[in-house]
């Protein structure tokens, strides 16, 4: 089976009219390459995010 | 100056993109984007130029003009200032690209990865070389933008974000292209590492794209993608169908790998279509399509850019958007006129030395392209680069590593001099192949025969030289080069194509067996000839052989379906079988492919005539002369259908007086003395299929057991000669004497046979049943000998006709040699098999001994 993003076709595609974000995969996805400088600005955001939230955990673990 | 059409014009290049994978993909709905973009437009193939190699193509394109003017002759040149080798670079491009013209008229062009673009031209708007993608070693290193790739320098760092690096691509990148990708021992298998470079690549022009269209004002924006081509020549071997000796498992894996491509490249029109807007005319092209299936080569030669034979010679072409005819298809376009259509969509002049033309046929409206001398001439600052600009070595030496590990080039060896030399001498190749494709062989010879003194020992040069020579006619300077490679051949892989070489020499010659003897051992070896059995064919076609004929073309068709002369081939074959069903699907089919095929139209007609759908073949027959308006044939069928089946007789006249006022109708004649072998002659050409035109009056005796073939009426040529339009298009036989009777107006085929004398006479007196006699008649010598003299001054003297000496010895020593090139000289394609067959010995040795 195919995992092709479908891209959503709407006008803004990364962030929804009312401003609520997608579910940006932090491994990305061709339909996030597909999008160009949107598509590689929100993954890379949402990588940075995931990493810092797991460096944050990682650092309270070891504080705990 | 001319109305502007496009507000915008969005330029997207797919490398190497082939409608044979995308049709499929879009009748499954997995290309939403290009089906959208087709709907709205026009769509249809798009020729290549020879030799279809990249960096010379995209610059065609963007200039509209062939590799001789705009100077890029291949994947590398010389560095004019080291004398080392180095990619072929935009400062070595000799005119503007339509980013500069563009630029020079006002309207505000953009240029993305172009390919060859670097070091990035000073354009008012923004330029991104295609060195801007390549990536450094690791993921985690620091990656400084590759100097000069980017104009202005100071959107560098703006841009560096655009760029993705190959480290960045993860496994859910991966999956849709190898779904099992967990099974690669990544160790020994480096499909996976090569898949995530083409999209890093890939995706970083296609986010400056983005970019620029979001940030930037723009009338024009040019975007190339290089990797449909690289992921082809990787992974069309994986492609179904499984190729033979492709292991299972490796298929398994990689058989969705194309598809996937394709679709990504569908997922990023998509978004350039929404940032592009409906007021934007885009335009798709690729450079050449791809061999798929069964035109997939089994092997590859070592030669520099061999690759390249995996490039087919049509590419696609799409053009959507605002005064563009929707849904329609577009024909005959060429690489060469995706420039002036540009233009003329802007409104602006095409330039007189620009070699391709405007397809205003895609517009809605009449439009008449404007011309202007040239565009070289107009000062002003277009965004060149100034003369002075000089390469950057390091940068150069990365891309030339890049090439190298692609296929696309020999690798160097260790001399940089040496190397230099062979690329000197592949960009002397290449520009003869651009001079032959270009119909200019005087050009070409001199190119090739210093290629050929150079190196005798590199057989495509021979090959290619011998080629030129046969096409420009210099026959014996071809068979010279092709039996010095003979001669050389060491490489069993370069015999196949020397036999394919000397069969068609042989073929236009007129000497159809013996071809077919060489061709038929051609298609025992490995190379890549998608022609060949096309070749076979013809030459079963020009021979009478139909069945054959028809073998030969559907194996053209198992390796190449969408060949429409080989399914033209076909229906001719099946025309005169009388399957006249199969004749008309395959007259449609192509047709359908390619509809510039005037002959196809007509065998079209002739078997919707013989399935007794007159209307219909009246149809296809117009469409015949409307393409080729002097075809004879095809008028006097029309006449005839017109008249006699469907009651319209001003038409049928119409075509019977274009005929007589417009078309000369060409008569074989059979001619000599009476006894040098005319009946025999005549029955040859009867043998072999052709018409003749007896009225069998003299029949048969000790003297001609076969027959005369005479018609009363020749005698009287010289009284009444209106019953010559019978004659069109047949055979008839005419006495030396009488020739000079023969009327302007038509054109004559004369074959002219010649028997010593002495023979002749001996044949005359025991036909008048004479008793030998001892005395040589001199005097009667004398007098024929004197005909014979006439009749060669008449015929040397008539602008209308073109004669064919034939010894009667000769025909009897050798029947085929003789009939073959008989036939090839009536040019009506009777089968010299047969013609040699009637040709009796027995008979001839039986008179020997009589006369």
């Amino acid at each position: 089976m195919h995992l092709f993003l479908d891209m959503e076709k709407k006008k803004d595609p990364v962030n929804e009219p009312a401003g609520k974000t997608y579910n940006i995969p932090a491994d990305g996805s061709l339909g996030l390459l597909a999008l160009g400088i949107d598509g590689l600005k929100a993954w890379r955001k949402k990588r940075r995010e995931q990493r810092e939230k797991s460096e944050g955990k990682t650092g309270r673990e070891n504080n705990g | 100056m001319a109305e502007r059409i496009a507000k915008r014009v969005l330029l997207i290049g797919w490398d190497a993109a082939d409608w044979k994978i995308i049709n499929p993909l879009l009748e499954s709905g997995q290309m939403p984007a290009l089906q959208k973009l087709i709907s709205r437009g026009v769509m249809g193939n798009i020729a290549t130029l020879d030799p279809p190699l990249s960096p010379m193509l995209w610059t065609s394109i963007s200039t509209g003009k062939t590799a001789d003017k705009h100077g890029i002759l291949g994947f590398v040149e010389p560095d004019p200032v080291t004398g080392k080798v180095r990619p072929s670079s935009v400062t070595s491009r000799k005119v503007k690209a339509l980013w500069n013209i563009l630029q020079q008229n006002g309207l505000r062009s953009h240029a993305v990865g172009w390919w060859p673009s670097h070091p990035a031209e000073p354009l008012d708007g923004v330029y991104v070389s295609n060195f801007f993608a390549k990536p450094n070693d690791a993921f985690d290193q620091p990656w400084p933008v590759a100097e000069n790739s980017v104009h202005p320098g100071e959107l560098a760092e703006t841009l560096a974000e655009c760029r993705v690096h190959p480290g960045e691509i993860s496994f859910a990148h991966i999956l849709p292209f190898v779904p099992d990708a967990h099974k690669v021992d990544q160790d020994k298998d480096k499909r996976l590492s090569g898949i995530a470079t083409l999209l890093a690549s890939g995706s970083t022009y296609h986010a400056v794209a983005t970019w620029i269209m979001q940030n930037r004002e723009w009338d024009f924006l040019a975007v190339y993608l290089n990797e449909i081509d690289l992921f082809s020549h990787t992974f069309m071997k994986f492609h179904p169908p499984q190729m033979a000796g492709m292991p299972d498992e490796l298929f398994a894996l990689y058989k969705d790998v194309l598809n996937g491509a394709y679709r990504f490249h569908d997922m990023m029109l998509e978004r350039l279509m929404e940032l592009a807007g409906d007021d934007t005319v885009i335009i798709l092209t690729s450079d050449h399509g791809f061999h798929s299936e069964n035109l997939r080569p089994k092997y590859l030669p070592t030669d520099p850019a061999a690759p390249a034979m995996e490039h087919a010679p049509y590419g696609v072409l799409c053009i959507s958007g605002p005064g563009i005819t929707p849904d329609e298809r577009v024909y005959g376009a060429t690489l060469l006129d995706i420039a002036p259509t540009v233009l003329t969509l802007f409104g602006l002049p095409v330039g007189k030395d620009m070699d391709g033309k405007a397809l205003v046929q895609v517009l809605e409206k009449n439009v008449l392209p404007e011309f202007i001398e040239s565009w070289e001439n107009v000062s002003g600052n277009s965004g060149q680069h100034s003369s002075e600009v000089r390469e950057d070595p390091w940068a150069a030496q990365q891309a030339m590593q890049q090439l190298v590990e692609l296929g696309y080039v020999e690798a160097l060896g260790e001399d940089d001099a040496e190397s230099a030399d062979k690329i000197r001498r592949e960009s002397r190749f290449y520009l003869a192949r651009v001079f032959i494709s270009t119909n200019r062989l005087d050009e070409a010879i001199p190119v090739l025969e210093e290629l050929h003194r150079e190196v005798p020992d590199v057989i495509r040069f021979g090959l290619r030289l011998a080629f030129v020579y046969h096409q420009a006619g210099r026959t014996e300077d071809a068979r010279k080069i092709i039996d010095e490679l003979r001669a050389k051949q060491e490489r069993e892989n370069d015999l196949p194509p020397l036999d394919y070489l000397e069969g068609s020499l042989l073929f236009s010659e007129g000497r159809p067996l013996k071809a077919l003897a060489l061709l038929r051992r051609a298609e025992q070896g490995k190379s890549h000839m998608p022609g060949l059995h096309l070749l076979i064919g013809q030459i079963y076609t020009s021979t009478r052989n139909w069945a054959d004929a028809e073998r030969a073309f559907i194996r053209a068709l198992s390796i190449d379906p969408d060949n429409a002369r080989a399914h033209h081939g076909l229906a001719f074959a099946a025309l005169r079988q009388d399957k006249i069903e199969l004749a008309i699907d395959e007259a449609l089919n192509a047709v359908g492919l390619k509809y510039q095929l005037p002959a196809a139209h007509y065998h079209l007609g002739e078997a919707l005539y013989k399935y007794g759908d007159h209307e219909k073949a009246a149809q296809a027959f117009e469409v015949c002369v409307r393409m080729a308006p002097g075809n004879r044939r095809a008028r006097m069928w029309l006449a005839k259908i017109y008249s006699e089946h469907l009651g319209e007789n001003e038409k049928a006249d119409a075509h019977i007086r274009f005929v007589k006022e417009f078309i000369r109708g060409t008569i074989t004649v059979v001619s000599g003395l009476p006894r040098s072998g005319t009946s025999m002659m005549m029955q040859m050409l009867r043998a072999g299929g052709l018409d003749v035109i007896s009225d069998e009056k003299r029949e048969a005796d000790e003297s001609n057991p076969k027959g005369y073939f005479e018609d009363e009426r020749v005698k009287k040529l010289h009284l009444d000669n209106s019953w010559l339009a019978d004659a069109e298009g047949k055979v008839i036989k005419v006495v030396a004497p009488l020739l000079q009777f023969l009327p302007a107006g038509y054109n004559y085929r004369i074959i002219f046979m010649q028997r010593e004398i002495g023979e002749v006479l001996k044949s005359q007196q025991k036909m008048l049943g004479k008793k030998d006699d001892k005395n040589y008649p001199t005097t009667l010598a004398d007098a024929f000998s004197k005909q014979l003299e006439k009749a060669q001054a008449w015929m040397k003297a008539q602008p209308y006709v073109s004669f064919l000496e034939v010894n009667y010895r000769d025909v009897i020593a050798d029947p085929l040699a003789k009939a073959e090139e008989i036939a090839a000289f009536t040019g009506e394609n009777p089968d010299p098999l047969a013609m040699a067959e009637a040709v009796s010995g027995e008979l001839y040795r039986n008179r020997k001994s009589n006369v």
